[in-house]
């Protein structure tokens, strides 16, 4: 089956990625193919990802693995993929990890342009949030209600449009 | 504006910086969703309804930024995206003096411009770019004294039926003349023209957006009904302790506040079910009362069974009984 990678990497062939905290990682080089970043890493021995511990790579790096005959999607920017917010289960299962974890892997998703991933882990995050009101969200997410009570009030009176819909 | 200046400058969120350890938890004291780039914030905005995207710009002053100051063309886009996905049949732009988010604002908020009331059915006016009710409409509107030529530059509303109404707004009607005599005579009637080609132009729009109005509240109604319906029949699937259904559909139907609940113009939600849920329990012992008295009574007829509604508005609801009951023959009139 045609994945779209570009490069004809063999399905034998690996590579090695190291973590900023010096964790290193076998991995099928298509998957490296596969996004641009990754493979800029695959530089010998010493070659390691900054920024991205190896807790967090190994999670990353699990997904690819997982995602690796996916066909390739255009870097069009689609927005009907991203409004798309049904996730397949096994990816559902992957994400219900703890929220510092989710979260560390948007960052490194984010870093490391892994677009699909990136995606997956935004619709998460904004199906956490969904018919909460911003109380809710606020404990959802662990954030201080920084209005002055007096400012809510006034934020409450011009937005009380929301209780209808 | 000011106040939203003196925010910013406390904004928490970092700049996307590639430099920085992101895999540092340096995260005990700062919420996950202030931590992570405003891109990737707004990424996950891009998911989100209308009414969600509003409740999250009410969570902290830097969601409040990210989302409501300014006009950026990025945020814009997250309020029409979702406008395009969650509103059916809302697909023209807003209209000059709106941008985006207030545009759905306008499009959602069921309170009259004039007198703030929520209770009242509401139209919108967009020649008047307001939502008004029945009676404010009457008394912002006026009918006689109005120049000729005024009336011939103005936009007459649309009656609830779809015809042109004979009024005009009087603050329209009196702007529009003190601009009048303003102009010298001798350019009075040049100046007519163009305002009058203006006003033609408007008036196309106008329709178009009365046809969205119309499209987009037919839809309403039925994805209410169908899910007020669907919401019933599960009712109706639950079981007392000796195993038979407690509630029955037409029992249930003939609660007062079904019956109100669905003429509401508004989506039916889950928060909106919770509510009539309590209150159909409330009044079902009540339906099923007056179903053994009537059933005992040989004089019975159903079309007698009047409910107190106080909260009704009834002269609202009787000029709008057609769109609520016979929306065919509404859409036939527009047409």
């Amino acid at each position: 089956m045609d994945n779209g990678t570009s490069n004809s990497a063999s399905e034998n062939e690996t590579i090695t990625l190291k973590s900023c905290d010096g964790i290193e990682f076998h991995i099928d080089a298509r998957i490296a193919n596969r996004y641009t970043l990754l493979n800029n890493w695959n530089g010998g021995e010493s070659a390691c990802i900054p920024n991205v511990n190896g807790k967090v790579l190994e999670k990353v790096l699990e997904w690819c693995e997982h995602h690796i005959n996916d066909p390739q999607l255009n870097c069009g920017d689609d927005d009907s993929r991203r409004r798309n917010t049904i996730i397949e289960e096994w990816d559902e299962n992957f994400l219900s990890c703890d929220q510092d974890m989710l979260f560390e892997i948007i960052l490194a998703a984010n870093y490391l342009e892994i677009k699909p991933l990136l995606d997956l882990g935004c619709k998460t995050v904004a199906n956490m949030m969904k018919s909460k009101s911003p109380e809710e969200i606020r404990s959802a997410f662990n954030i201080d209600n920084d209005y002055t009570p007096e400012e809510e009030e006034q934020f409450r009176k011009e937005n009380e449009w929301a209780e209808d819909y | 504006m000011q106040e939203s200046k003196k925010m910013r400058s406390t904004t928490k969120r970092k700049k996307s910086n590639t430099s920085s350890n992101i895999t540092n938890t340096s995260s005990t004291h700062t919420s996950n969703l202030l931590r992570i780039p405003l891109e990737t914030f707004l990424e996950i905005c891009k998911s989100l309804t209308p009414v969600d995207l509003l409740s999250l710009s009410l969570v902290c002053k830097t969601f409040y930024i990210d989302l409501c100051c300014g006009n950026s063309i990025t945020i814009q886009e997250i309020w029409r995206q979702s406008r395009l996905t969650y509103m059916p049949f809302r697909e023209m732009g807003p209209p000059d003096g709106m941008n985006e988010r207030e545009y759905i604002r306008f499009l959602i908020e069921n309170k009259c411009y004039f007198c703030g009331s929520k209770n009242r059915v509401t139209r919108i006016y967009w020649e008047r770019k307001v939502r008004s009710c029945i009676k404010c409409f009457k008394d912002n509107t006026v009918l006689e004294g109005i120049d000729n030529r005024v009336k011939l530059i103005l936009q007459r509303p649309f009656l609830q039926n779809g015809s042109l109404s004979n009024r005009f707004w009087r603050d329209q009607v009196e702007a529009k003349y003190a601009e009048l005599c303003s102009i010298d005579i001798k350019d009075q009637n040049e100046w007519i023209y163009e305002q009058y080609q203006l006003s033609n132009d408007l008036q196309r729009e106008i329709a178009e957006r009365r046809r969205e109005d119309v499209l987009s509240r037919e839809n309403q109604r039925s994805q209410r009904i169908q899910g007020i319906s669907d919401k019933l029949d599960l009712m109706c699937e639950e079981k007392d302790e000796n195993g038979s259904e407690k509630y029955q559909r037409y029992l249930l139907e003939r609660c007062p506040s079904l019956c109100k609940c669905y003429t509401y113009e508004r989506p039916f939600s889950e928060r909106g079910w919770k509510i009539l849920r309590q209150k159909l329990i409330k009044e079902y012992p009540q339906a099923e009362q007056s179903n053994k008295y009537l059933m005992n009574d040989d004089s019975y007829d159903d079309d007698d069974v009047v409910y107190d509604s106080d909260e009704i508005h009834i002269d609202d609801m009787s000029d709008d009984s057609k769109l609520f009951f016979g929306s065919g023959s509404y859409r036939c009139m527009i047409q």
